[in-house]
């Protein structure tokens, strides 16, 4: 989190993360040059980059996709999604040398506009496995443009978290396109099953996943979902509930609110992190301050703002504890507003 | 505040593997069916469904060849890659001599773009034909087929393309570099 945006908030572990990338993408490349122009001898060297650069692209897409579903299942996952930008930004790079090539290799040396030759050298709409399948890819690759180039904070900040995440929701719109790309294209001519059903275990692990990871926060919602009660207050749960520096999570009016208990006290505030909507509720109290478990963003629990300079801030409830139970009002106070966070035992009559 | 997000999300990812899994489905169910033959069965037996076809040097090369004559049509050459060709942008020349290098005879005529998946049909003028795949892009030649050659080697000339003049020798099509013939499947050089 900054008040000033830098291009990159390098630290030792981003640099570990990004060199191991970097190592992996190179010998992958290389081992694929390698062993394909081993078994088909004839392709050229061009060839060999595009559907390299290709395969890792669509490669690193899957891992990617299959990061966010891991870490909702299992928060060991959870250091993969730190830096899950990094992937996301190196995938594109990779997808847009693939897109970028493959125009010059196909396209860049008639009479026509490469880019009005790529979208009208194959009009054959009518057919399944004469489809123009390069389009599908452009159009997948206008999509990952988009999100690399507003992955950095400064339009997370200035897009606001819901409009960023609506945005960046199309990564899945890009991946049926790229499948649907690959399926009408270069598996067009491949007799082979393997890379058939690589391409559909990858869609039906990626499907798989994302069900289950929905099914669990589905789960949870239920679970987390106090009967209703009349009033302003609903009874979140009991105070014994809500361990030290941890939060207790329940769904109130459709949304999320975080319980924490800190030193003793307890303070509600909105389960999602005004960063990324990530899950605040599953974070720690760290220094008095609720840290969200994805990147670190830090909130005081008092008013739910972050520190200064710092000036995100999460909506906060008020909260009642009576014969050991946790009442919450589960209209949220003005943003900002300082309420004094509540004992865990009642006060002597 | 992002109930309504979740809760897209949640149809959304679910639905786009759906999509891709259903669209892997239909193009592998769509695939063309000559490629598949000529995968099992290879390239020869792949060409049997031309009626009346002469194959020539079935084995020969990367490609298989077959000359069709259709009653009171011209005639019509094929090509049938035996597997997919990593070669996206050749050319299909026909030439009378073959040249002793690599390079592009003087009295080439453009044939069309060569398939590296499916089979191709080219209107053949008549004439001493040498068939040429050529690379413009790596200025090489990248497969020869001498048909008269072939036909001799058969001792079936009948199968042979006729000299020009003789009787029964197919007219010269209108337009010698037409690409494919009618309802041939189109290159996909780009795959």
């Amino acid at each position: 989190m900054g008040h000033a945006y830098q291009a990159v908030q390098w630290n030792r572990q981003k640099r570990r993360y990004d060199l191991a990338l970097l190592g992996g993408v190179v010998l992958y490349l290389g081992a694929f040059v390698g062993v394909t122009s081993a078994l088909q001898p004839e392709a050229t060297a061009e060839t060999l980059l595009i559907r390299g650069l290709g395969t890792a692209a669509f490669l690193l897409l899957h891992v990617v996709l299959a990061i966010g579903p891991l870490a909702r299942l299992d928060r060991r996952w959870l250091p993969l999604l730190y830096n899950r930008r990094h992937l996301g930004v190196t995938m594109c790079a990779l997808a847009l040398l693939h897109g970028g090539f493959s125009l010059v290799q196909f396209h860049a040396f008639g009479d026509v506009n490469p880019l009005v030759s790529l979208l009208s050298s194959n009009t054959r709409f009518d057919s399944v496995a004469d489809f123009p399948f390069q389009p599908l890819g452009a159009a997948a690759l206008v999509i990952l443009v988009l999100m690399a180039a507003t992955s950095h904070d400064f339009w997370l900040a200035n897009l606001t978290a819901p409009v960023w995440k609506a945005l960046h929701m199309l990564v899945y719109v890009a991946y049926a396109l790229i499948a649907l790309h690959v399926a009408l294209g270069v598996l067009q001519a491949e007799t082979s099953p393997v890379l058939w059903g690589a391409v559909a275990a990858g869609a039906l692990a990626l499907g798989t996943l994302h069900l289950l990871a929905a099914r669990k926060d589905a789960a949870d919602d239920t679970r987390a979902t106090p009967a209703a009660a009349p009033g302003p207050w609903i009874d979140a749960c009991a105070v014994s509930e809500i361990r030290e520096g941890r939060a207790k999570v329940i769904v109130a009016g459709g949304e999320r609110v975080a319980i924490f208990r800190h030193g003793g006290r307890l303070s509600a505030l909105s389960g999602v992190c005004q960063h990324q909507n990530g899950p605040l509720g599953e974070g720690r109290v760290v220094d008095g301050l609720v840290v969200c478990p994805w990147h670190g963003y830090q909130y005081r629990p008092q008013c739910g703002s972050s520190p200064a300079p710092f000036h995100e801030r999460v909506p906060t409830f008020r909260l009642q504890v009576e014969a050991g139970r946790v009442l919450l009002d589960p209209r949220p106070v003005p943003l900002g507003t300082e309420l004094a966070p509540v004992a865990t035992e009642e006060a002597a009559p | 505040m992002i109930t309504p997000l979740r809760r897209r999300h949640r149809w959304l990812a679910p639905a786009c593997f759906a999509v891709a899994l259903g669209g892997l489905g239909l193009a592998l169910s769509q695939r063309p069916t000559e490629f598949v033959a000529a995968s099992r069965g290879g390239a020869a037996r792949a060409l049997e469904s031309l009626a009346g076809a002469a194959r020539f040097a079935p084995e020969h090369g990367r490609y298989s060849l077959a000359l069709e004559r259709p009653p009171g049509a011209e005639p019509r050459l094929w090509l049938l890659p035996h597997e997919p060709l990593d070669a996206p942008d050749l050319l299909v020349y026909r030439a009378t001599t073959l040249a002793p290098n690599s390079a592009l005879p003087d009295d080439a005529v453009l044939l069309g773009p060569a398939s590296p998946t499916e089979p191709t049909a080219f209107l053949l003028p008549p004439g001493p034909s040498v068939i040429l795949l050529y690379s413009l892009g790596h200025r090489a030649r990248y497969d020869a087929f001498d048909l008269g050659a072939a036909a001799a080697e058969r001792g079936a000339a009948t199968e042979a393309p006729s000299p020009p003049g003789a009787p029964g020798a197919p007219s010269p099509p209108e337009a010698p570099g037409a690409p494919s013939a009618p309802g041939a499947p189109s290159p996909q050089g780009a795959r």
